[in-house]
């Protein structure tokens, strides 16, 4: 503690009178907190930028301590952490690199604090330490900790030091952290409700103990704890020495400034590279989960999301998103909160937009409507036990929505090179059981933290390169993650043809082989941290063919030893969709190539099982047959597409040099085979207005749709009645038309 | 007769050569580097420098290169190799499964060196072309666990397959690379054996290269590269290091070249592990403060250098060197102990710019570099450079940039900084170019206080600055922070030339482990970590000692020191800890270990980093096999008076400086003597740095020709 301003503190009162006051500036002069003018900047624009890059330093020293501390490798080496500074109404000033999807919720957070009154009681002390992680209250999942600490100088409360880490167990109701099955809120694992959870910079024990008696991983947890708490206090203190140089009113001026000058930024990026008008991105995610190991048995049934996407810019340059026609919550923990709504998209604006100024600015360069009571986005209205146990699931895949749809508004206006396809899946993989160490565990491997990153307007995704919900993506080595799982890879190559089919294809995903080793037990959990289950989602664009969903594996009671024994082939790789290596080469009692993610493996695994989990890649960009042929080449060159791949999807004829493996491109045949693709797809393809009479059709009988898609279409319209109108009036409908 | 020292830094544009006699004195020679052989721009900047010692090659060669007792070379021609994708066509035998080790690499690797902008946003990321292609893997079914248990044993019919595969698509070398070898060699060693095998057979032979000898250390993806890296460009850059001695020993040269490796350390240019050496132009600076360091007694220096491109810095603690065991470089992580020295892009020749959807100012982090160089250089460039703000400010001599070599035209650099800077931003072209210099002072400051400073005291060290543009801006980063002292040395500009003479022979090796020290264990457990630990010192030091001995030098020359990273159990950071005993033999001598890694622990991370009842892990141990060389002689001055020569005065210039002109006293380095005292705001210059020192600064040069830098006079 810096307890030379400890000394003379005395809580400033009426931050709730100041976070209504810039609500109402905002809404009068459109700038944040009324600043019209950025005078500290203008009048001395060195030390503007120079105070901006000693608080960028402080966030991220406070990652480099945090980090170091942490001791899960989700938040050190997955990047699944971030530090931030903000002001004392919560708004984000600054913030770490790490996973930028948190600055968002933090500065909510902070205001529900004030709101709820907490200034007068508890109050906020020096050394206070504060935490939260209940979506009822401002968290996004309940192993999202998120820590807080007050600054304060001469007695003043100036400035919030925060921090988010993903733990490795949150003590749901499953193992792990990613509670895709959590029926409802009473199964979302340890609450931390908005408390202070330690005061003169130390945890309460009783905090500690709660950790210790309600997660499975309480040393990884309480590492953490530790790893956000060392980050917070060293922002802290180098924030005390910053305002010592330069002086409390400049501070205070310029971190108001700093975040107005983003939502400029945000605002002159839009208005320099989109068009106005209004856009809305379809998009779907399944939860196939009918007649697998659920916790309740109204679980027992698959489930279709509707993840609509709607924007709107104004001739100012004003974003408006919209969720309008989101389906309604489910009995999993894949609901989300509009807070968390928010949080996302800040995320997101950040891919699209790209910002060296990163904080809360660019929030008040947009609106998001509340999303449909009732519905995924926004379910606690009307069922307040829903559960959030990975709120990210849909929303990533939402999000993937809006790298598409600024995608389209770049391009509209000429600015190719900053056009991005759908981001990828991310399918999760858990162990938990009894380790190498005869000690039980149960965590989060790295592998989704890497996924193909989307194709680009004049370029290729790259392998294994992007995560949508971090841009720090990294799987990291497999020697690392062979710590702490009794497992051994035997396989983690890139997976071929995983990306979308395109002139520019998505960078591709990979695939984990591993093999049960020196463990009793465990269990293999497939998690949906955002993926498809049966369905195709978010298409790719301008022509593209999608990505295929997540097809698991795994084989229990293998013949593996046997085939060590006689040097006979294992599994590497997924091997030929139409025949997997697995099913190829192993004998199993149970053996299930093609599973449909996600899902609990029936019994635990033990010596010599077999898990193989495939990382999605992402979506493409521009019609597959007009793809360069050499890059097909190189990819074939590369094994990142089959031969028959190149014929049938990209039109592209070559052959192999048996000897040096080398491809060639037949020219000739190649534009023949292009002309013979054209020719098909005119002879299949009939004219729009045919193709809607006949869905239409379908769609007033009722034919071929699944319970979940009546279900989704159902719940979308009761919430969102003028969704409702325009899919009637769009498909002629009458006005009474339900699903 | 004379004996001389002679280290070479073969840059990118230029190679430097420095003579050093068995004084001290040193000259330099410079000449443009001749990539397709160097030993030709090596004998043409060594020519240039004996010309400054009135020699003549052709005539005195060899006489003088008979008196060579030492020389050094550090090149670029393994770093072109990976740059320019013209090193040995390698194949690579990998685990099976992992054949895209290399060609996937990480998603970490794409966004190296990337701002954090470039991060966020997608579209920058980029893999490197990979040194190996996939048609030239091969997988083989094996495996060993982390415990370093066969869980696979290797499958031999596929080995012979690969090789012989590889070997018929032509291969030039052959890497090899293994899951968790370096807990268990086994494997790779039996797949090198085939190989050889294989080749003897069929007549044709090349080099075979395995992980678990060149780089016997954890993560796999950082492994390959360093192991590929060596198969790859280890052997070309050896034939060009083999000519520079050839053309040294036909002048009369008697000894081995040797050359520097990444760590800080001089060897044989023999020596198998040429990889080490793969990156090591920024290494002489450093070692040039260590040695530096260790002659005047100081224990912790910050060194700083700035370039016209770079801002490079990196901390000696405790006389300890800095090392990054896992280095990016080359859009690769390494597995290769580099000297952590870390970089950002902010120099004299940084590009200042505004943005265009904000009007905030943007430095770099590109830069105009030497060439085409500033706007005042008239070479094509039109964007404003840091260096054009110093002209501007008057703190450059206009006349004497790079001792009057170069013509500057100020005036273009005004008409350019106040059209794209000064009036956008509504203000006074030398108020904003004081704002701008003061912004990348700024930067540097942060990236020393912040990036490589934390959780040490800067009270304890001394702030070192050299590079052409060190002195420059040094008392600007230094700010105000608490540094225990500012220094910086009259050869700043070629400061790491000199550094590259400093050097010890220094052989280190690094070995993955993993020991354990449960808390309140008992002394046999305790004692069971501890052997693990020593054995592996004494498995480590027997090969040290074997390749320092092959070299030929005695073993009572060689000096051992023991180093292990430890950690916190279920941490994943681990802290580089120097063994207060060189075995651990007692529960006494484990305690001592575990004090002295706590000490470093707690001043790092704070003690909220500290967890109760902790368990202690060892997960690596390195051992450092060192012999002591000729070294230029750091000469100790009699001490003159305060006052500087007349012949030292240049007279007085204008220089804007906390918002208005000052008259500031202008002195030519090259006449000021030890003893001699400065008072700011003034500016001493020398043709290849100047040293700026702004008002209530002051400069006292000690015996050693070191400029101390105080602020008020008090310190």
């Amino acid at each position: 503690v810096s307890t030379a301003h400890a000394a003379k503190v005395e809580p400033r009162p009426g931050l709730r009178g100041r976070v209504a006051e810039n609500d109402r500036l905002l809404r009068e002069t459109g700038c944040l907190f009324g600043l019209e003018t950025l005078a500290r900047k203008h009048e001395d624009p060195g030390t503007y930028e120079a105070v901006w890059h000693i608080l960028l330093n402080i966030c991220n020293t406070g990652w480099t301590v945090g980090c170091k501390v942490s001791s899960s490798p989700v938040a050190a080496e997955g990047g699944d952490a971030l530090w931030s500074l903000h002001l004392p109404t919560g708004e984000a000033v600054c913030t770490s690199k790490g996973i930028v999807s948190h600055p968002g919720l933090l500065s909510l957070l902070l205001r529900r604090y004030i709101e709820q009154g907490y200034e007068e009681n508890p109050g906020f002390r020096p050394g206070d330490i504060f935490e939260n992680n209940d979506p009822h209250y401002g968290g996004i999942h309940s192993p999202d900790f998120q820590t807080t600490i007050p600054i304060f100088y001469e007695g003043e409360l100036v400035a919030w030091a925060g921090s988010v880490s993903h733990v490795m167990d949150a003590g749901f109701i499953t193992p792990g952290s990613i509670g895709f099955l959590n029926p409802d809120c009473f199964s979302d694992g340890v609450p931390v409700t908005m408390e202070r959870v330690g005061e003169g910079d130390r945890f309460y024990p009783w905090y500690e103990m709660r950790m210790k008696s309600r997660t499975r991983t309480p040393d990884w947890v309480l590492g953490d704890a530790r790893g956000r708490l060392a980050g917070c206090l060293t922002i802290r203190d180098r924030v005390i020495k910053l305002v010592d140089k330069y002086g409390l009113a400049f501070v205070r001026d310029v971190m108001r400034e700093y975040i107005e000058d983003s939502r400029r930024y945000a605002v002159a990026r839009v208005r320099t590279q989109a068009i106005p008008g209004r856009v809305r991105k379809s998009n779907f995610k399944d939860l196939a989960m009918a007649g697998k190991r659920v916790i309740l048995p109204e679980q027992n049934i698959d489930c279709l999301f509707n993840l609509p996407l709607e924007v709107s810019i104004d001739g100012d340059a004003k974003v408006r998103f919209s969720l309008r026609g989101a389906s309604g919550w489910v009995p999993f923990g894949e609901n989300i909160t509009p807070a968390a709504c928010i949080s996302a998209l800040l995320n997101g604006y950040s891919h699209v937009v790209g910002f060296d100024m990163f904080n809360w600015g660019s929030v008040a360069a947009w609106t998001l409507d509340t999303p449909p009571a009732g519905s995924w986005a926004n379910p606690y209205p009307v069922n307040y036990f829903a559960s959030s146990g990975v709120a990210w699931a849909p929303a990533v895949m939402w999000l993937s929505s809006l790298y598409e749809t600024f995608g389209r508004l770049y391009y509209a206006r000429g600015f190719i090179e900053e056009v991005a396809a759908g981001a990828a899946t991310t399918m999760t993989a858990e162990f938990s059981g009894v380790n190498q160490y005869g000690i039980y565990s149960a965590g989060l491997t790295l592998e989704q933290a890497s996924n193909g990153s989307p194709a680009r307007g004049m370029a290729d995704g790259e392998n294994s390169a992007w995560s949508i919900y971090t841009p720090q993506a990294d799987f990291g080595n497999a020697e690392i993650t062979e710590l702490f799982y009794p497992i051994v890879y035997i396989g983690r190559n890139v997976e071929p043809d995983s990306g979308g089919y395109g002139t520019f294809r998505g960078g591709l995903g990979h695939t984990a082989v591993w093999l049960v080793r020196n463990t009793p037990g465990i269990e293999y959990q497939c998690g949906c941290a955002g993926i498809r289950s049966k369905i195709v989602a978010n298409h790719g664009m301008f022509g593209a063919y999608p990505t295929w969903p997540d097809r698991p594996s795994y084989a229990i009671d293998t013949d593996v030893a046997e085939l060590i024994a006689a040097q006979k082939p294992l599994v590497h790789e997924r091997g030929d969709p139409e025949r997997p290596d697995l099913v190829k080469n192993v004998h199993a009692r149970i053996l299930e190539p093609n599973a449909i993610a996600p899902f609990v493996t029936p019994e635990l695994l033990h010596e010599n099982d077999l898990v193989i989990h495939p990382i999605s890649g992402a979506q493409a960009i521009g019609d597959p047959i007009e793809r360069d042929p050499q890059m097909v080449k190189a990819d074939l060159d590369n094994a990142w597409t089959r031969e028959w791949v190149a014929r049938n999807v990209h039109g592209v004829v070559a052959t192999q040099d048996p000897t040096s493996k080398e491809w060639t491109v037949d020219e000739t045949a190649t534009a023949r085979r292009r002309d013979e693709v054209r020719t098909e797809r005119k002879r299949r393809g009939v004219p729009f207005r045919e193709w809607w009479q006949a869905e239409r059709q379908k769609i007033l009988a009722g034919e071929q749709m699944a319970e979940a898609v009546r279900t989704m279409w159902r719940t979308s319209m009761r919430l969102s009645p003028d969704y409702a109108e325009e899919l009637r009036a769009f498909w002629k409908l009458p006005e009474d038309f339900a699903f | 007769m004379a004996r001389y020292l002679v280290a070479c830094d073969a840059g990118g544009t230029m190679t430097d050569v420095i003579v050093v006699d068995e004084a001290g004195r040193s000259v330099i020679g410079k000449a443009p580097t001749t990539p397709h052989d160097e030993s030709i721009g090596y004998m043409e900047s060594l020519e240039e420098a004996l010309r400054y010692m009135q020699m003549d090659l052709a005539k005195d060669g060899a006489a003088f290169c008979g008196a060579i007792e030492t020389a050094i070379y550090t090149g670029t021609s393994m770093l072109n190799a990976l740059i320019n994708l013209s090193g040995l066509r390698t194949g690579l035998l990998v685990t099976r499964g992992f054949e895209d080790v290399i060609v996937q690499g990480r998603g970490s690797q794409t966004f190296i060196d990337c701002q954090w902008s470039e991060i966020t946003h997608m579209q920058y990321r980029k893999h490197r072309r990979p040194l190996v292609p996939r048609k030239l893997t091969r997988g083989v079914t094996e495996r060993v666990d982390m415990f370093g248990r066969t869980v696979i044993p290797l499958y031999e019919h596929e080995v012979e397959r690969g090789v012989r595969e590889l070997l018929a698509d032509g291969i030039e070398s052959l890497a090899i690379l293994f899951l968790h070898s370096f807990r268990n060699p086994a494997h790779e060693q039996r797949a090198a054996a085939m190989a050889r095998a294989i080749m003897q057979e069929t007549g044709r032979t090349v080099p075979v290269v395995i992980s678990s000898e060149v780089a016997p250390t954890m993560r796999e993806v950082s492994r390959a590269n360093a192991t590929v890296i060596q198969a790859y460009a280890s052997e070309p850059a050896r034939k060009q290091l083999l000519r520079v001695e050839e053309r040294l020993a036909e002048k009369g040269y008697r000894h081995s070249l040797k050359t520097v490796l990444c760590y800080g350390g001089i060897t044989n240019i023999r020596y198998p592990r040429l990889f080490e050496t793969v990156m090591s132009g920024p290494v002489g600076g450093i070692m040039g403060a260590h040695y530096l360091a260790r002659t005047i007694g100081l224990d912790h220096v910050v060194c700083s250098d700035v370039g016209g491109t770079s801002f490079d810095a990196g901390a000696i603690t405790a006389g300890m060197l800095p090392i990054n065991r896992e280095p990016p470089f080359q859009q690769m992580y390494v597995n290769v102990p580099m000297l952590d020295i870390r970089s950002i892009g902010a120099g004299t020749g940084t590009y200042i710019r505004l943005d265009p959807q904000t009007s905030r100012i943007k430095l770099g982090p590109d830069s105009a570099g030497g060439t085409p160089g500033p706007v005042f250089q008239e070479q094509g460039n039109e964007i404003p450079t840091v260096n054009d703000c110093n002209i501007l400010l008057g703190v450059l001599n206009e006349h004497y940039y790079l001792g009057g070599r170069v013509k500057v035209n100020k005036q273009k650099s005004y008409d350019v900084f106040k059209a794209k800077i000064a009036d956008p931003l509504g203000l006074d072209v030398y108020v904003a170019a004081e704002q701008c210099v003061e912004l990348v002072n700024v930067l540097m400051r942060e990236h020393l206080v912040r990036s490589l400073m934390v959780g040490h005291d800067l009270r304890d060290y001394v702030l070192l600055g050299y590079g052409g543009g060190g002195p420059l801006h040094l008392l600007g980063y230094a700010g105000d922070y608490p540094w225990k002292a500012v220094c910086t040395v009259p050869h700043a500009g070629a400061f790491s030339a000199w550094g590259g003479a400093c050097m010890d022979y220094a052989h280190r090796r690094h070995k993955s482990v993993s020991a354990i020290l449960p808390h309140g264990a008992d002394t046999a457990t305790r004692m069971h970590a501890a052997a693990i630990v020593t054995a592996t010192w004494e498995e480590l030091e027997k090969e040290l000692l074997a390749e320092l001995e092959s070299e030929g030098f005695r073993r009572d020359q060689i000096s051992l020191r023991q180093i292990v990273y430890i950690r916190y159990y279920g941490q994943l950071e681990d802290v580089e800890v120097e063994s207060p005993v060189p075995r651990l033999a007692s529960d006494a001598d484990v305690d001592a270990l575990v004090a002295a890694f706590e000490d470093v622990f707690t001043k790092m991370f704070t003690l909220a980093g500290k967890p109760s009842d902790p368990t202690y892990q060892v997960t690596e141990v390195s051992v450092i096999a060192q012999v002591d060389t000729v070294k230029p002689t750091l000469a100790k001055h009699p001490l003159e008076g305060t006052t500087p020569r007349t012949q030292a005065s240049k007279g007085t210039r204008q220089v804007f400086q906390l918002g208005r002109w000052h008259e500031a006293k202008i002195w030519e380095m090259g006449e000021l003597r030890p003893g001699n005292e400065i008072d700011g705001i003034a500016v001493i210059e020398a043709p290849n740095t100047t040293l700026f020192v702004p008002p209530d600064w002051h400069v006292r040069i000690d015996e050693y020709d070191i400029y101390w830098l105080t602020r008020g006079g008090t310190r």
